[in-house]
């Protein structure tokens, strides 16, 4: 099979990451935390866990899943911080104003990574290189988020290039990735830390003779098709690699909320509430962008650790035993207490008499609403589905759970917005 | 060393142009519990949704004290709910 070429295209998209972005966003509003060591926490007490740190903490190894104080005896002077999500929606807001001023391709990926394409967009630049606009665009950062606000900027072929070129040179940083220094760049980093590449990829890389991020590169299709990934896997592989683009364009794939529980229970009927809590949350979320979902993936932490054999949940509450299940169902829905059924479901195939520390759920599968889809329904869920369309103009105007149902009221759980890791959508 | 509060306080701050043709609010002088705090660097302004109301944050700090203060765009009163020491 003839190799493929790297990909001729000029270097047009370009990755932003803010930098530890809600510690930075905390040291931003608060000047005295600047250069110090700070762990931001949803709950903060003597057993808060950090869901994420500064730079500065992170230089003593206190990162995600970091419990207070660890923290403090690896970071003199460490700060942990409670996360403010009007203050992390507010500077997203901002970013995404910037990027959208450059071009009308451009998105949040996550909280702290954003896209910005410019591929047939060269008109709008007016002869700037793609590096004047990245400098142009840290210098705004500076001047419309906060001056003490910095972003790592990668321009490359494809996302996931640009993503390996704002890894470089953090924080502060710039660069370039293009054909002409793509197998240099290769050259340079291991194989861990290729994005998306962790140890268990690393192995079966390793099972097929690839030791380095350049092995890898000069890997045949045939081997990480056949041997490696296995199928088309192995292909998007390949051609990402050699700067083509592979991954899907944006769009809504899941909608979904967590909750850390301030009151921790075993008592199944505020789970269930709190479940009707939740079910409230996603349906909101996906009748404003006009989804349905079929899937439904409910997920609890227990207060407890893992024994031998069960499960642990590996980030923020570590080591914490955890249950999780999810279903696909022939049809979509949309509404608070068809959600709050399927949950239900899947709830009581979990384990009993364990006292919850955190909860999940998470509609995936999703498509657009279709109107026809009310026709097939009987006039009771016809008449439901306006109710609950009422309900949320009243919410949309005073505030998420203004107007509930009145399962919801008897919780003991306030369930304030925290902020979850990897969902931009969440600050729609 | 964070205090959590709620009070009545005096704020004297500008209103002038930033920057790509936004307004921008600047705190320069607090006034709580009698004493005067000269901001010294500005934090940031961000504004948080409750109800129907749009309540703007100020933080910023004054030497080695940092103020988080509220104004609400109703009553118009300025109100300070937490004071960090350094």
């Amino acid at each position: 099979m003839m190799e493929l070429r790297i990909n001729p295209e000029p270097s047009e998209i370009m990755h932003v990451d803010l930098n530890s972005a809600f510690a930075m966003a905390e040291q931003q509003a608060n000047p005295l935390l600047r250069g110090k060591p700070v762990g931001i926490t949803n709950r903060n007490n003597d057993f808060a866990i950090c869901i994420t740190s500064s730079y500065e903490a992170r230089k003593h190894g206190v990162g995600v899943g970091t419990r207070l104080r660890e923290a403090r005896l690896r970071a003199p002077g460490f700060v942990m911080v409670e996360s403010d999500s009007a203050k992390y929606g507010y500077i997203n807001k901002k970013m995404r104003a910037i990027f959208e001023s450059y071009s009308p391709v451009s998105y949040m990926k996550s909280v702290d990574e954003g896209i910005i394409d410019f591929r047939g967009m060269r008109g709008l630049l007016k002869g700037r290189s793609l590096e004047d606009v990245g400098r142009e665009l840290k210098q705004r950062v500076h001047e419309e988020v906060g001056d003490y606000m910095t972003v790592n900027v990668g321009i490359a072929q494809n996302r996931w290039l640009a993503k390996v070129a704002a890894g470089f040179l953090k924080p502060d940083g710039l660069y370039m990735i293009g054909p002409d220094n793509l197998e240099v760049v290769y050259g340079m980093m291991d194989l861990v830390e290729l994005p998306y590449i962790k140890q268990r990829n690393k192995l079966r890389l390793n099972e097929a003779g690839i030791y380095t991020a350049l092995d890898f590169f000069r890997a045949s299709e045939a081997v990480l098709t056949k041997q490696v990934f296995r199928g088309v896997n192995g292909h998007h592989w390949y051609l990402k690699l050699r700067g083509y683009e592979t991954e899907v364009e944006y769009g809504i794939r899941t909608v979904g909320r967590s909750y850390v529980l301030e009151h921790r229970t075993a008592d199944p009927e505020e789970l269930a509430t709190l479940l009707y809590k939740a079910a409230v949350k996603v349906a909101r979320r996906l009748r404003k962008n006009n989804l349905a979902a079929r899937g439904l993936m409910l997920r609890l932490t227990y207060a407890r650790q893992a024994g031998p054999g069960e499960e642990a949940r590996r980030n923020r509450m570590y080591g914490q035993y955890a249950w999780g299940e999810r279903r696909m169902y022939r049809t979509p829905v949309r509404r608070a207490d068809q959600l709050y059924q399927r949950a239900l479901e899947l709830f009581w195939r979990g384990p009993r008499g364990e006292v919850v520390a955190s909860m999940a759920m998470t509609a995936y599968a999703v498509e657009p609403a279709r109107t026809e889809q009310l026709a097939l329904y009987e006039s009771e869920d016809v008449r439901q589905d306006r109710i609950e369309d009422a309900m949320n103009i009243v919410n949309d105007r005073y505030g998420e759970l203004t107007l509930v149902p009145a399962a919801v009221m008897k919780s003991k759980n306030p369930m304030p917005d925290k902020v979850p890791f990897g969902s931009v959508r969440y600050f729609d | 060393m964070r205090e959590q509060c709620d009070d009545p306080v005096s704020v004297l701050a500008s209103f002038a142009p930033g920057p790509r043709n936004t307004m921008r609010v600047t705190p320069h002088l607090l006034k709580w519990q009698g004493r005067r705090y000269r901001l010294s660097t500005m934090g940031l302004y961000h504004p948080e949704r409750r109800g129907t109301k749009r309540v703007h944050i100020f933080s910023f700090s004054c030497d080695e004290t940092a103020f988080r203060v509220e104004l609400d765009p109703e009553t118009l009163e300025w109100r300070l709910k937490e004071v960090y020491y350094g």
